[in-house]
């Protein structure tokens, strides 16, 4: 393991005078770091200190320069290249602004960079060379983001490595920390009670989706070939057998603790029935040391362990993820910080977990100081939909039946939006225990209810019943209805079908809306407006088909259609084994009735659902809805169509929304937007929805946008692209002609 | 004419006859015979990357297991599938052009030679080609 710390060279004016601007602005930040601002919420106004603007997850901003008047004439003021230090996937990282500097991640490898706001130039950047770690690592990405810390004196960068590192480096320069850890780095695969050995592979790729081709236990005195990039290279981590762990999102530092937790492998074809599970850790911001520890998966005789009915422990048969892999809110006056948690092993089958399964698909409240649960709440029992929750819980102070009230609303993948007294855990809206379809298929034993609240209405298509079907004409609606009937209806919480029809209804299949990506997922969620009340929530609205089969090489006795003999790790195949001869692996989709569309038609008539739907926070209400970037005007050649004007329908896509004082603004997400349309930002009336702006952008976004002022100026930046073509592109207003200011509104033709 | 297109199917290596693969009209192709150009690949690349690549390695698009899947299959049936099925949260939700630029690319990853010809956004087009994998190189169990 080697650091690589490295600081821009013959910068010698520039960085005085930077340091200069720096020493002043610091002045004024060390003043506000301290203390609790009224309405800063752990951010110093003007600034974006935390993944979610706020350590409420606000994604709020105060600044109003930018405002409707003038947000068509916002210009690109620079493109910093991510790529030109190495690929990534896409690129999913929300930058932070504290004190004068912006800082992000990027790359498969996770280089933590400072960025020279104004011009893009990067000022430092940080990585750490994690041999295996890195290349098994289930979370090979940028990740999220980084968090900041100051006590108005020091400031740090605490960033958190695929290969599950910690590392606490110097906002100004980059350096790690000596007092921090070892050398400014912490192992956060040591203080989870499972051993560390040396790894080794076998083969030079990545692990493959889920599970597949991992590291193993070293063998005594075995050696790294440099020639086939295997064997064992000197890295320590925790020993394989017990599974992978890895981290995509920031920690959230809250009263000087890092709290942090962890993610797992995909859940989605994984082979072995179990894993590491999800962990929340505090750590000592100055030092690195941990503090407390807080078990997802409740270990025998811990609160919830009886939730486990096979047992709970590490290793036990079905015990596995329940991570925390989202961001995290906190409030720093009541001293909690709120985990969002996601679902245990594996996404669609839970036959060899039978229970709750707490705290998986949670809200848990704890105390930040000493990680003792103050509160939690269940949304999900015994997932088997993929339903994590993804994203960091939105607190709000809002005044509900006259009294204010301190809420959190959680806005999740299944559509439903969970609002409580922070403070307490009490619903603020009742939420029904409710009756839910039963799984037919062998060993599953599904929850017989699930919590659905009064209050918000859902955001997201919940389930397929007849009337979501599309009736523009009886022959329109007898089609519509013989495709929904191949797959098994419902409101929601349809459990998977087998794939051959053995459940004793028939089905193979099983109506999945939402899906896995939500609802909500970590792509989008809500901004809140703090003066206001009102909530702005990003979302998705889909219909496909959820399934199961047996795969012949897997340890589970079902999971979602998959093949993965003769992968490494894989069991051996059974005898008279046959490779299957049509479909993605094991998929025999010609089996399969999963199609939702008639002529490239949706079967579901188009709704208010997805986009971006307004809530007024203080009565529950929906407000307003906006599509994702507009509407679209379905054509069909199909002679069922013939004569029949179809109504408009809204793009996919997870809208990335951020509010202003005045602004409600917005990027349609990778894969969101009206098609082959030109990739944009907009700006909405808060109250209304009415867009009020738009301006072009090189590139669609591909994670949530963030705001701040420097030196003057409010910028509005966002990532972009995939693979090598990764980018962070700031926006701003033109420079003022004939001495107007920035923000002064332009001219008519400049609109 | 028959000898004449037969002398056709003879010298365009990767084009075979539709009649042996039971088709009634027109020649068909395999995906050896650069049925994709680069800059369909590069951009079906990117489209991957942001919408397939967080529930998918590419190396379960690739290799053997792969080829036994698809291997002689009219490149339309690939496209069905992925169209319907794909992305898993909202199948169908890619525009046409999107969904042949992934294709593009799946065929690249499979060591398919680009060529001067766009794929087609066409499903009655792509199902005059055929996909040949035979000899992919096992990428599989790397």
């Amino acid at each position: 393991m080697s650091h690589l710390s490295t600081r821009r060279p013959g910068n010698s004016l520039l960085t005085r005078v930077t340091s200069a601007l720096a020493v002043l602005v610091a002045a004024w930040g060390s003043a506000a770091a301290g203390q609790a601002l009224p309405g800063a919420r752990g951010n110093v106004p003007g600034e974006w200190r935390v993944w979610g603007a706020d350590l409420w997850s606000t994604r709020y901003s105060p600044l109003d320069q930018i405002n409707a008047e003038n947000f068509r004439s916002l210009q690109v003021a620079w493109k910093w290249n991510a790529g030109a230090f190495g690929k990534d996937e896409y690129y999913r990282t929300t930058p932070i602004y504290a004190n004068g500097r912006l800082f992000t991640v990027a790359t498969t490898r996770r280089v933590a960079m400072a960025l020279d706001p104004a011009t893009g130039e990067t000022l430092w950047m940080w990585r750490l060379d994690e041999g295996i770690r890195w290349q098994k690592a289930p979370r090979q990405f940028a990740g999220r983001g980084l968090s900041y810390w100051t006590d108005g004196r020091k400031e740090r960068i605490i960033v958190i490595t695929p290969g599950y590192h910690m590392a606490s480096l110097d906002a100004k320069t980059g350096i790690p920390d000596p007092k921090f850890g070892k050398n400014g780095v912490v192992d956060l695969m040591e203080g989870l009670g499972m051993p560390l050995v040396p790894l080794a592979v076998d083969d030079s790729g990545s692990l493959i989706i889920s599970d597949a081709a991992p590291a193993r236990r070293a063998k005594p005195g075995e050696k790294w070939d440099p020639v086939t990039k295997t064997g064992a290279d000197g890295t320590i981590g925790i020993d394989p057998s017990y599974g992978q762990i890895a981290n995509s999102s920031p920690a959230v530092i809250v009263n000087d603790v890092i709290v942090l937790g962890n993610s797992s492998i995909h859940g989605y074809y994984p082979i072995r029935v179990r894993n590491i599970p999800g962990f929340i850790r505090g750590f000592d911001i100055r030092t690195g040391k941990q503090i407390w520890k807080f078990n997802l998966v409740p270990q025998p005789g811990e609160f919830g362990a009886e939730t486990w009915e096979r047992g709970s422990r590490i290793g036990d048969e079905g015990v596995g993820k329940n991570d925390a892999w989202a961001t995290y809110s906190a409030d720093p006056e009541l001293g909690m910080v709120y985990i969002p948690v996601g679902m245990p092993l594996m996404d669609e089958y839970g036959g060899h977990r039978p229970g709750a399964n707490l705290y998986g698909n949670s809200i848990v409240a704890l105390d930040a100081k000493t990680g003792v649960r103050k509160w939690h709440y269940q949304m999900v029992h015994h997932d088997i939909w993929d339903y994590d929750t993804p994203m960091a819980p939105n607190l709000l102070d809002v005044t509900i039946g006259g009294q204010p009230r301190k809420i959190l609303a959680a806005t999740t993948k299944q559509g439903w939006m969970y609002v409580f007294d922070r403070a307490t855990g009490k619903e603020i809206w009742p939420i029904v225990e409710t009756p839910v379809l039963q799984s037919q298929v062998p060993g599953e034993k599904t929850w017989p209810t699930q919590p659905i609240p009064s209050r918000p209405a859902p955001y997201a298509q919940q389930g397929l019943a007849e009337s979501d079907l599309i009736d523009y004409t009886p022959a329109i609606r007898d089609s519509a209805l013989k495709l929904a009937r191949r797959c098994q209806m419902g409101p929601y919480y349809i459990p998977p079908n087998l794939t051959d029809g053995s459940t004793p209804n028939g089905f193979r299949c099983s109506w999945y809306a939402p899906g896995a990506s939500g609802g909500v997922n970590i792509d989008g969620g809500a901004a809140v407006d703090v003066e206001t009340g009102m909530m702005y929530v990003g979302a998705q609205s889909g219909l496909s088909t959820i399934m199961l089969q047996k795969d012949p090489c897997s340890e589970f006795r079902y999971s979602s259609p998959r093949d993965n003999c003769g992968l490494i790790g894989a069991l051996p195949p059974p005898p008279g084994y046959q490779p299957p001869t049509s479909g993605e692996r094991g998929g025999g989709f010609e089996r399969r009735a999963g199609a939702s569309r008639i002529g490239g038609i949706s079967i579901l008539k188009p709704k208010q659902f997805g986009g971006i739907t307004a809530y007024d926070m203080t009565t529950g209400d929906k407000s307003w809805w906006a599509p994702n970037g507009g509407f679209m005007n379905p054509t069909s050649n199909d002679p069922l169509f013939a004569g029949v004007t179809l109504p408009p329908t809204t793009p996919g896509g997870q809208a990335q929304i951020l509010a202003t004082k005045t602004l409600m603004i917005y990027g349609t997400g990778r894969n969101g937007g009206v098609p082959n349309a030109k990739p944009m930002l907009f700006a909405l009336d808060k109250k209304t929805g009415q867009q009020v702006g738009s301006v072009e952008i090189p590139a669609r976004t591909t994670a949530l946008p963030m705001t701040f002022m420097h030196q003057g100026k409010q910028y509005i930046v966002f990532a972009m692209g995939a693979e090598e073509n990764t980018a962070l592109v700031a926006l701003t207003l033109p420079p003022p002609p004939n001495g107007r200011g920035a923000g002064s509104p332009p001219r008519p033709e400049e609109r | 004419m028959r000898t004449l297109l037969s002398m056709c199917i003879i010298a365009l290596p990767g084009v075979v006859s539709a009649q042996a693969n039971g088709e009634t009209t027109g020649s068909v192709r395999t995906t050896r015979s650069g049925v994709y150009t680069a800059d369909q690949a590069t951009k079906g690349r990117e489209i991957y990357s942001l919408s397939c690549v967080s529930c998918h390695a590419a190396v379960t698009h690739t290799g053997p297991a792969f080829a036994a899947k698809w291997h002689g299959q009219r490149l339309s049936e690939l496209y069905q599938y992925i169209v319907e099925f794909m992305p898993k949260a909202d199948p169908g939700s890619l525009s046409p052009e999107e969904y042949t630029l992934v294709l593009a690319y799946l065929l690249r990853m499979n060591g398919m030679p680009a060529g001067a010809q766009a794929l087609p956004v066409d499903t009655t087009a792509l199902g005059r080609i055929r996909i040949d994998l035979k000899a992919t190189r096992d990428t599989t169990l790397r």
